[in-house]
């Protein structure tokens, strides 16, 4: 069986007459944490939305458990993701946001979506709604959204983001049991510590070009 | 142990248009464009409800709809404040990015078609109903046929009064009820029109574009009237019918305008064809929206916000 997860091959991407990725290729390995580090405004984050398949890359392809996103399928499959700031329903609680999420994909479980919300760290019970949620809040309920499949695959941009430090603690620790589960993780981190210690393998984004350091 | 599914499985495009009205249950601009949709309708019904409150004459219930809506200027207003409405459509947010990742872009699209329908028809009941409200205090009635109001408005001179299109033909040769039914269908198929205009040029190029091209369309409607072809093209007052023609079969809103069809003694376009031509219409742009999905390019950039 084939162990590479996630196969993006010479992938270029403009904006106009702006080129954000520059000819990037990565391999993911089954069962590992591969961290992506660069400044803001490197690339990190367009290239994680090609691999979802929200926007498609200029040239190149890019493959998820052998499925080459825009032409086998729109979006990665068996895959969980958090890009960017985590946006919700305001005006609802985060359980019935994850409610509604559960009607598709692979149809969650009310009982998983509880186990859910215990596991990031939320109380299944709390009225709050995600409007009143604070920044960790509502980074934890976009983890909860991320693995609410139970997917092979998750893509991180930032998911340490606004957290406590016993909140990236947690966090941290949720990582490492997932890939002790076999789950292979793409994670994006401005902070070197969450790179260092949570990464197998390390590449560094700069000025759209991806280059291996670890 | 075999955990229960907790949601039934529904079409994944029913799940998205489901979550986008959803999603407006609190949204204030959506409660904003319904209140406007109801002070407009009072304010077009209002002039032809004072004929009826100042002869002390009857009403047959959907008159004044039929009244107001069987003209091109209120169906003109009535297509921009549902714009207000529609203006979050589609849902391309951080919150929406969640539930497409979820399905295929053409589910999603789908969804936001079923949404866009649902609305504009829900939004044309609400203006029905609304005129409706109106006659409320009034001495009105239900049967089909015509009031002693409607006969006053379309034989006498009182019609000059409130400035209301010709209705003689209409009285003459339909029944409340009848034409009502087709002012409400021309009125849905031209706001849908515009929602689906709409929709293709946000998912071609932006939202503003989309903005833009479905005010291009209506300005189209402002622009192309007989009034204007008579000046353009010259014409002395007894070659009007041709200036009719033109815009009844140029203009997307004369499509929409029930007076401005062919009875069975002109040239102007049957209802049938007009239902076909904005139906035609809507059908292209939601198969241009279709095929552009495929390489639609989702921005998303991030946010706590539901708008």
């Amino acid at each position: 069986m084939n162990d590479i997860v996630v196969d993006v091959q010479q992938v270029n991407k403009s904006f106009g007459n702006e080129q954000v990725l520059k000819n990037v290729s990565l391999q993911l390995e089954k069962g590992k944490i591969h961290g992506i580090i660069g400044r803001n405004g490197s690339g990190k984050t367009v290239l994680m939305k090609c691999v979802c398949g929200f926007l498609r890359p200029t040239s190149g392809a890019v493959r998820v458990f052998e499925k080459i996103i825009g032409t086998d399928c729109d979006f990665a499959p068996d895959t969980g993701m958090l890009i960017e700031t985590p946006g919700f329903l305001i005006h609802e609680t985060g359980m019935n946001n994850l409610k509604w999420l559960a009607k598709l994909g692979k149809g969650a479980s009310k009982e998983r979506i509880i186990e859910l919300i215990r596991l990031v760290g939320l109380d299944p019970a709390m009225k709050k709604k995600v409007g009143q949620y604070s920044m960790g809040m509502r980074q934890r309920l976009g983890i909860a959204q991320a693995l609410l499949d139970d997917p092979a695959l998750l893509i991180l941009d930032e998911p340490m983001n606004g957290l406590d430090k016993n909140g990236v603690k947690d966090i941290r620790s949720l990582l490492l049991d997932l890939k002790a589960q076999g789950k292979t993780i793409l994670l994006a981190s401005h902070f070197a510590q969450d790179i260092d210690a949570l990464c197998d393998t390390v590449c560094e984004m700069d000025q759209g070009w991806l280059t291996p350091l670890k | 142990m075999t955990q229960k599914r907790f949601p039934r499985q529904a079409p994944s495009s029913l799940v998205c248009a489901g979550w986008n009205l959803y999603s407006l249950r609190k949204n204030p601009r959506f409660y904003m464009s319904l209140l406007l949709g109801f002070l407009l309708c009072w304010l077009l019904t209002d002039k032809t409800m004072a004929i009826s409150r100042t002869y002390l004459t009857n009403v047959q219930i959907v008159e004044p709809f039929v009244w107001c809506y069987a003209d091109g200027d209120s169906i003109l207003y009535a297509a921009l404040v549902m714009m207000l409405m529609l203006s979050a459509f589609p849902r391309i947010d951080t919150p929406a990015s969640y539930l497409i990742f979820r399905t295929t872009r053409l589910n999603w699209l789908i969804g936001q078609v079923i949404t866009v329908f649902v609305l504009t028809f829900g939004y044309c009941l609400m203006i029905l109903l609304s005129s409706m409200a109106m006659c409320i205090g009034c001495n009105v009635f239900t049967a089909n046929h015509w009031s002693e109001t409607a006969t006053m408005l379309s034989f006498s001179p009182a019609s000059f009064e409130v400035a209301l299109t010709v209705m003689r033909k209409t009285v003459k040769l339909t029944t409340p009820w009848g034409c009502c039914y087709q002012i409400f269908g021309l009125l849905f198929q031209y706001v849908l029109l515009l929602s689906m205009i709409q929709l293709l040029f946000t998912v071609l190029k932006s939202r503003k574009a989309g903005i833009i091209a479905a005010l291009v369309l209506n300005f189209a409607g402002f622009v192309l009237t007989p009034d204007r072809f008579m000046t353009w093209l010259n014409l002395p007052m007894e070659m009007r019918y041709y200036a009719n023609l033109l815009s009844a079969w140029l203009s997307p809103l004369q499509h929409a305008t029930y007076t401005m069809h062919n009875f069975g003694y002109d040239l102007l376009p049957r209802l049938h064809v007009s239902y076909l031509i904005l139906g035609g219409a809507t059908a292209l742009m939601i198969a241009l929206s279709m095929l552009r999905m495929r390489t639609f390019q989702f921005s998303f950039t991030g946010g706590y916000s539901d708008e």
